[in-house]
């Protein structure tokens, strides 16, 4: 755990990780599959760290000096926030009832806004722009396309909204990333948002559609054409077990090494970064032309990751 | 991904068995390979090479106007391709498009 972490997380059970070793941290213990593991992603002043695990919100949140005890299993996702102490997190620069149904209304009808002026003009996204303070420039902030560089910092004061973690992979990159789409492609719009700590409880993926789970297989798939032949060999072999009741155990320890890198660069991670992005410009586009539907390759899902911004603020006083 | 292994093939970047070997794995796990796998192929827009070019313009990797790839240089390798001609890849999407229809 970094020193200069500004909070720490509690738990139960014992974490299985290995000191790191130049500056990789590896996941190599066997893991029952009920303990939670705590990923580091070392990125100096803004590392975090990433907890998965099967029911491992609920443990996690009864751990928490803020939460109170854990107590039965939210039957809804507000009972859900509230059980951790914290309200259901909601666009606080939206006036509700005017936009909140559209943002809110579920799958790809949750992150898709009518239109953006910025990307109707037809601006390269590399612009840089320098972005004004205050609450109109922060409620703008939110729909400017990704990917433009803004030199105020990025708001504080929003959860984060979700992460990339598709069938226990995730993309543990420096940023979490809000993507909204928009008429004129995909994931266009939006904010970053730095992370203090993702949860991320594998047993969402219990909930996932057959469908839903494919499509995120298609992304631990993804992470073998891209960067490791022997697991995409793995793959190959093996992939039936994810037919299978419990894959995650057994996938997590090959795919985490993927991941939390330290030491490197600014641009190296922004290269490794773009990477990922395998695929991408074509999927974006088919996206796009078919109207985000349900039909189309996605590559992503979005099972569960919360980031406890406010509450570990809150703990750092 | 099963496009960005076939535009690698068809650079000599790979090896054709290569991006079949990519195909053949993700149709196996059931997930769609070919343009006509998507649901609404027949609608309009996404049966015609230029739509999609324009809007693979719109992507977050275009810089000044040039499009940039991530192709692979090998299963298990990827790389930034910058330097891949538009007229190209309308021709690549253009035969994809017709092979099914």
């Amino acid at each position: 755990m970094n020193a200069s972490r500004p909070c720490t997380p509690f738990f139960a059970a014992p974490l299985h990780a290995n000191p790191r070793q130049n500056g990789r941290h590896t996941m190599t213990a066997p893991l029952r599959h009920s303990d939670p593991i705590a990923v580091d992603v070392a990125l100096g002043d803004r590392a975090y760290d990433i907890i998965i695990g099967a029911m491992c919100c609920r443990r996690w949140a009864g751990a928490s000096p803020h939460c109170g005890p854990a107590h039965a299993p939210p039957s809804s996702p507000t009972a859900m926030w509230q059980s951790i102490g914290l309200r259901r997190p909601r666009p606080r620069w939206r006036r509700p009832g005017r936009h909140l149904a559209r943002h809110c209304r579920g799958r790809r009808g949750s992150k898709t806004y009518g239109r953006s002026r910025t990307r109707q003009r037809g601006a390269d996204r590399r612009e840089d722009r320098t972005q004004r303070s205050g609450d109109r420039a922060r409620r703008r902030r939110g729909r400017r396309p990704r990917g433009l560089r803004c030199r105020d910092p990025a708001p504080r004061d929003r959860f984060c909204a979700g992460a990339d973690l598709a069938a226990g992979a995730g993309r543990f990159f420096g940023r979490r990333q809000t993507g909204i789409n928009s008429p004129q492609g995909k994931n266009l719009l939006g904010a970053f948002h730095q992370p203090v700590l993702v949860v991320a409880d594998t047993a969402v993926l219990d909930t996932l559609s057959p469908r839903q789970f494919r499509a995120g297989y298609a992304e631990v798939a993804k992470y073998g054409v891209l960067g490791d032949e022997a697991f995409f060999a793995w793959l190959e072999t093996n992939h039936p077990i994810f037919s299978q009741a419990v894959p995650l155990a057994s996938m997590r320890s090959r795919l985490l090494p993927c991941q939390g890198r330290d030491r490197r660069t600014r641009r190296a991670r922004d290269r490794e970064r773009a990477l990922l992005n395998l695929g991408h410009t074509f999927g974006h586009a088919l996206e796009a032309a078919t109207g985000f539907s349900t039909g189309c390759f996605t590559v992503k899902a979005l099972p569960s990751a919360w980031c406890w911004r406010r509450n570990c603020r809150r703990s750092s006083g | 991904m099963v496009l960005a292994a076939e535009l690698s093939a068809q650079l000599g970047m790979i090896a054709e068995q290569d991006a079949v070997r990519v195909r053949r794995h993700l149709a196996e796990v059931g997930l769609p390979t070919h343009l006509q796998d998507i649901a609404g192929f027949t609608q309009e827009g996404l049966a015609n090479a230029d739509a999609l070019m324009a809007l693979m313009a719109q992507d977050k990797k275009v810089k000044r106007g040039r499009l940039t790839f991530i192709l692979l240089a090998a299963v298990g390798r990827a790389v930034i391709a910058l330097d891949v001609e538009p007229s190209m890849v309308r021709e690549f999407l253009k035969a994809k498009l017709e092979r099914g229809a």
